[in-house]
């Protein structure tokens, strides 16, 4: 062995030294993903309503499953009944302010023994957000109910667009979903691909390192309550772009006011919107000997395999499908045949969802032009009337399930 | 890094090691820092959310 020379440099790195980097990359790594799973811990919304834009996809915020899970720890006891409002913007309240919310009616309808979170997202499926959500809470709030809506004649997958997906995989990758063997066989459809293999696999790390370093939980807490580094049409550039998204309220335009109520059904949109109000014609194309508008076999089937698939078999009885109709704006523009084939589409939807295992209800049928800020989403007057609607049906769905005497 | 170099110089021999220890450190926090908030930035999506209008 030579022996040490006293002249050869004596570290290569520096004044660094490496084990005390090492140590202080170790530190900070195991002391931020403390801090993220104590924001995954830590309701971190003070007085939540609903995902509005700050606080959601729209923004580059994307709401974490344990940022949400803590809302409803800090919102709800266990003792109570957990009703999770999952679906998309008609639900989610757009075009009703906050304070006139239809679930705030709703958990005011219901009392005290139910505790109401609305959890819908706008664009989204009756199986994302709310839906994960409520599935990971499962064991934590066994009295669960859970609210989403969905158009007639509407497939349902097992997980909906692509914008809010994350919350999906969170959960699926970390164990947190029931086993379900329809799930398991699309996961594996898409491993089949290989386009998508690799899409997949990279968020199964992603996923993976998440669990660990609980980053997202972290940073999203940063972005809410100090300093928020994503850019967004919030704030395209500094320093708005800095500015905690607390800093930006709710501001959800209500229907109703003047400023916004002639502009609820606008001239330049009625030919598409007639489109899209005649679409149940695209699915019936003969009636039956007794006079009423037939589903083809095929759709039947493709709807009656998807609706049973889209939840695992025992959340379907808790599961509560709401189907809405649109403003009478545009469907009082529809001709006999058109309405007929229309009410035939209303009335097969909700037996489909029923045969699947769901209970489910109509809304909007008799309601006026002034319950809908546009097409499809309800003013505070139409929520309010929502909200009226499906308070008896979660009762009576509260006690056919045990939860309440 | 030469002015740095020249002021550590000055300092006492003994406290030289612990200077280096300590800012080898928290140079170690800030790139624990840096990697976490990296990880956190590559997680979202590179497409903007589009608004899906039905």
């Amino acid at each position: 062995m030579n022996p040490p020379d006293e002249h050869a440099p004596r570290a290569r790195f520096g004044w660094i030294r490496p084990a005390w980097f090492l140590a202080g990359l170790a530190l900070g790594l195991a002391g931020l993903a403390w801090l993220g799973y104590r924001s995954s811990r830590t309701d971190f919304h003070p007085g939540y309503v609903r995902i509005y834009q700050a606080i959601s996809p729209e923004t580059s915020y994307y709401p974490t499953l344990g940022e949400m899970e803590s809302i409803v720890r800090a919102k709800c006891r266990p003792g109570q009944v957990l009703v999770v409002v999952g679906g998309n913007s008609i639900l989610q309240g757009v075009w009703q302010p906050v304070g006139e919310v239809w679930s705030q009616r709703l958990q005011a309808l219901l009392g005290g023994h139910y505790c109401v979170v609305n959890f819908a997202f706008r664009g989204s499926s009756p199986t994302d957000g709310g839906a994960v959500v409520a599935e990971a809470l499962r064991k934590e709030f066994p009295h669960q109910i859970y609210i989403a809506d969905e158009a007639p004649l509407t497939g349902v997958g097992s997980w909906g667009p692509e914008s809010y997906r994350y919350v999906f995989w969170d959960a699926y990758f970390g164990g947190r979903l029931l086993p379900d063997a329809a799930r398991d066989a699309r996961v594996r459809e898409l491993e089949a691909d290989p386009a998508q293999r690799r899409a997949l696999r990279e968020l199964r790390i992603a996923d993976g390192f998440g669990r660990i370093f609980h980053q997202d939980d972290w940073w999203n807490q940063v972005c809410y309550r100090w300093l928020c580094t994503i850019p967004s049409d919030l704030g395209p550039a500094i320093p708005e772009l800095w500015r905690p998204r607390k800093d930006f309220a709710d501001q959800e335009p209500d229907a109703t006011d003047p400023v916004w109520l002639g502009r609820r059904y606008p001239d330049n949109v009625l030919a598409t919107e007639m489109q899209i109000e005649r679409s149940a014609a695209l699915f019936y194309h003969s009636r039956g000997p007794d006079g009423r508008w037939q589903l083809a076999e095929a759709t039947r089937q493709d709807l009656s395999s998807l609706f049973t698939a889209a939840f695992p078999a025992p959340l379907r009885a808790r599961t509560l499908m709401l189907i809405g109709y649109d403003s009478p704006y545009y469907r009082s523009r529809l001709d006999a045949d058109e309405a007929s084939r229309q009410e035939q589409a209303y009335e097969d939807t909700l037996r489909l969802w029923h045969e699947a295992g769901y209970p489910a209800i109509a809304y909007g049928r008799n309601f006026n032009e002034n319950d809908y800020g546009d097409r499809i989403h309800l003013s505070k007057l139409g929520g309010a009337k929502l909200a009226d609607a499906v308070a008896p049906a979660v009762r009576q769905l509260a006690q056919k399930l045990g939860y309440l005497p | 890094m030469n002015t740095l170099n020249r002021w550590a110089g000055r300092l006492p021999a003994p406290l030289r090691p612990i200077l280096a220890s300590a800012l080898s450190l928290l140079a170690g926090l800030a790139v624990a820092l840096v990697l976490h908030y990296v990880l956190y930035r590559v997680g979202l999506p590179s497409k903007p959310f589009i608004y899906v209008s039905f």
